[in-house]
């Protein structure tokens, strides 16, 4: 089979061909990213645990216990913890994802391998620490004695399917913009922390006026934090039309930003 | 048999100052709102660098080639091209085969990981399943000698380990095509030579090889060929004649150069044409002039008549065919100097050899003769019909017998092709010789071997019969010998090739000589 390189060189069915002969790669990028990660520390993986947990307690101490946001009849922090679950897997994707092109400069300027690989295995290898602090999360409910709907649980692998869409095409896209642009690496930090409270995390979305309500909706981290809320806490589970509308968003975004990659990745080696 | 690499008109062109220019969005924003979509062109076309400019070559399977050149020709592009990195600006590469290119050894090592992960990773990286490194796992520790090490965080290694270590995994890729960029020559003398010992076994495999190196002595020992990355120009020196030594012999003279040219057409050979047009008769208008006019690639000198009368007046008749190439040759600033004819046709195996293969200093390349009959129009001629067999009359095999043996003059004559400063180093033709019966392009052949050039046979050339093209002079003269170990090489005087006479610039193309 003879192989041709021109200039334009890449297909979307011949990049997904090349994704599914190098899946090999893609494990061991994974594999390296959790290898790598906890390497001379002293807690090592306990850091997964460590994170979340430290969070709750902060964000209870804060926005239960002085802001005394309104939580209903559930503990503020099983309230705020699944908030944090999702917005956990989502920063840390975005960071890793954008930056992975740019920190695997030796890779890209002396190798070739699809390059949407990495972006990809940056957000994917987050949901071994998504695991753990699910795992976490049941042992929050054993602690506070709190039996949530048999919904959540269902619920909760569709709820990742989709944020996992929307974090990969927004990672690819941020990766490559990054790589043209080095501001992206300062805007990221800045836009994640606005984002955390223009997301329904550490507070209820009914508590947000009519007014911006309309905003939220296109959020596709608001609808999915809140709609994963319903499931394990709600008395009812209304939340389709929302939780749809964010699916389609997050695909477009998908769309967008695998296409936007694809477009651009040629240049990599050059510019990088 | 199709070849395993095929490389047609590859360019590739970079922005020097795109990293500077581009790396601030708020600048790329001034530049927008600035100019908008006035913004100038030409302006940014300046600063453009052509890395690689219309190259052109084909690799056969199991062919070691080299790629050499000077810094900055474009050798490592060319390997970043071929294993996909980056892409062409324009051009095309067809590959037969899995590629596998070592750029760097340790390009994908992590030097958090231990040496054990990283032959994994490292692996991974360059496309080998995981199937496959484990099964060479062993063999690639063994080869590296750190066996020691092997859950040892590769940080921890000294420098002649890593490199042991990221030559080993790279060295036991299994792929049909390897690029390889300066990646021999690791580790200490031993180590090295454990590499070139490596390299002649997976030659030995019958895999296809690229291969980029300054290292001279490498290259030459491990590839069969080399290839050039950077355009170089031919010079096809000949002779006109304004006479009516041949009728029609303008119209004849420019459907040859033009049949000649038309076959670098798209390779990395600059061709162009040197005229020599030697005792113009007055009355018709310069056969220069006219040719200059219509083609932009060919220079011309033009001698006076006067030189020429001077020369037949001379007590021994000097040759003038000598005087007029060595005026060419002297004045040359191409690469190569293809000595040649008017009625000369080069064959498709010469010039695939010429675009292919990397033409090498000090030596002289030369050609089988092959007359073919005379026709009325070659002023259309294509190939097949220049080549077509039952047009053939005659061969010259200029291989057979050795020049410096008789019967001395059956060589093979318009074409010694030699990079020019070389040329210039023998002075050209000899200017001294008084004898028309030594065949000149012989003469010339044994002064190249005797100053210790090399010789080359590459393919065929295609010659317009005229009756004596295969009269052996020697057989004409069988009680003469011509010792021609004497006087070679021979010396022309610094005035060689018209030198001091009066040179008179005419135009950017057109030098008169008086």
């Amino acid at each position: 089979m003879a192989k041709i390189i021109s200039q334009n060189q890449t297909s979307l069915p011949k990049v997904l061909q090349e994704l599914w002969n190098q899946r090999e790669l893609f494990y061991f990028l994974v594999w390296r990213d959790i290898a790598l990660r906890y390497k001379q520390t002293i807690v090592g993986v306990v850091w997964v645990v460590l994170q979340p947990v430290a969070m709750t307690i902060v964000f209870t101490f804060l926005f239960g216990n002085i802001a005394k946001i309104p939580t209903g009849s559930i503990p503020y922090p099983l309230f705020v913890y699944p908030g944090l679950m999702f917005w956990n897997f989502f920063t840390r994707a975005v960071s890793a994802s954008s930056e992975s092109i740019v920190a695997n400069r030796n890779l890209i300027e002396k190798v070739y391998f699809p390059r949407l690989v990495l972006p990809l295995a940056a957000t994917i290898v987050n949901l071994v620490d998504f695991l753990v602090s699910f795992l976490v999360f049941t042992l929050l409910l054993v602690y506070f004695q709190f039996s949530p709907n048999l919904m959540g649980f269902l619920f909760l692998p569709l709820a990742l399917v989709v944020l996992l869409i929307f974090t990969a095409g927004l990672g690819a896209f941020l990766a490559s913009l990054n790589v043209f642009y080095r501001d992206i690496r300062f805007i990221i930090p800045f836009a994640l922390q606005i984002l955390l409270f223009l997301t329904p995390i550490v507070y209820p979305a009914n508590l947000v006026g009519n007014k911006y309500t309309f905003f939220l909706k296109f959020n596709p981290l608001a609808a999915i934090i809140e709609s994963a809320r319903e499931a394990f806490f709600g008395s009812t589970f209304s939340y389709w039309p929302g939780f749809g509308l964010a699916a389609l968003v997050s695909l477009v975004f998908f769309g967008l930003g695998i296409g936007v990659f694809l477009k651009s990745e040629k240049y990599f080696a050059d510019i990088v | 048999m199709k070849p395993v690499i095929e490389v047609a008109h590859l360019s590739k062109k970079y922005q020097v100052f795109s990293r500077k220019k581009r790396v601030l969005l708020r600048e790329e924003l001034e530049r927008f709102f600035r100019s908008g979509i006035f913004s100038t062109p030409q302006g940014r076309e300046n600063q453009l660098f052509w890395a690689l400019d219309d190259i052109s070559f084909s690799v056969g399977a199991g062919e070691t080639v080299g790629v050499i050149g000077p810094n900055g020709s474009g050798k490592s592009t060319l390997l970043k091209i071929l294993a996909g990195i980056t892409p062409p600006t324009s051009g095309q590469v067809t590959l037969q085969g899995k590629i596998t290119s070592l750029l760097e050894a340790g390009a994908g090592f992590h030097f958090e990981l231990t040496g054990r992960e990283n032959i994994y990773f490292c692996g991974a990286i360059l496309g080998m399943p995981r199937r496959e490194i484990s099964r060479q796992f062993a063999e690639i520790v063994d080869f590296s000698g750190i066996e020691n090490f092997l859950d040892t965080p590769v940080k921890f290694y000294s420098s002649g380990m890593y490199v042991r270590l990221a030559f080993s995994v790279t060295a036991h890729l299994r792929s049909d095509i390897l690029l390889i960029d300066e990646a021999l020559a690791v580790g200490d003398e031993a180590f090295q030579k454990k590499c070139l010992l490596k390299m002649r076994q997976i030659i030995r495999e019958g895999r296809t090889i690229l291969f980029v190196s300054h290292n001279l002595a490498a290259i030459s020992d491990l590839c069969q060929r080399c290839l050039s990355t950077k355009r170089f120009s031919l010079e096809f020196t000949l002779i006109g004649r304004n006479d009516d030594y041949e009728p029609n012999w303008r119209e004849h003279l420019e459907s040859t150069i033009t049949y000649n040219r038309a076959l670098f057409t798209g390779s990395n050979i600059d061709f162009r044409v040197a005229l020599v047009e030697w005792n113009p008769p007055a009355k018709k208008p310069k056969l220069a002039e006219t040719l200059v006019a219509k083609f932009p690639f060919l220079r011309a000198i033009v001698v006076a008549p006067e030189i020429h009368r001077e020369l037949c007046r001379s007590r021994e008749f000097k040759i003038m065919l000598n005087f007029s190439l060595n005026a060419a040759i002297r004045t040359s600033q191409a690469d190569f100097i293809l000595i040649s004819g008017a009625d000369i046709f080069l064959g498709r195996d010469t010039v695939n050899y010429l675009k292919n293969y990397g033409l090498k200093r000090k030596c002289l390349y030369r050609a089988e003769r092959v007359s073919i009959r005379r026709k009325a129009d070659f002023s259309r001629a294509r190939p097949e019909q220049i080549e077509n067999p039952p047009e053939i009359v005659g061969i010259d095999v200029c291989d057979l017998p050795p020049y410096n043996q008789p019967p001395y003059t059956n060589a093979c004559g318009d074409f010694l092709l030699l990079d020019t400063d070389s040329c210039k180093i023998l002075r050209g033709f000899d200017e001294n010789i008084t004898d028309a019966r030594l065949h000149l392009d012989s003469r010339f052949a044994l002064s190249a071997a005797a100053s210790g050039f090399d010789s080359k046979l590459i393919g065929h050339i295609f010659h317009i019969d005229h009756k004596h093209s295969l009269v052996n002079m020697g057989d004409k003269y069988p009680g003469k010998k011509y010792d021609f170990t004497k006087n070679i090489p021979y010396a022309n005087s610094e005035e060689w090739g018209l030198r001091g006479r009066k040179w008179e610039k005419i135009s950017q193309q057109l030098d008169f000589v008086s």
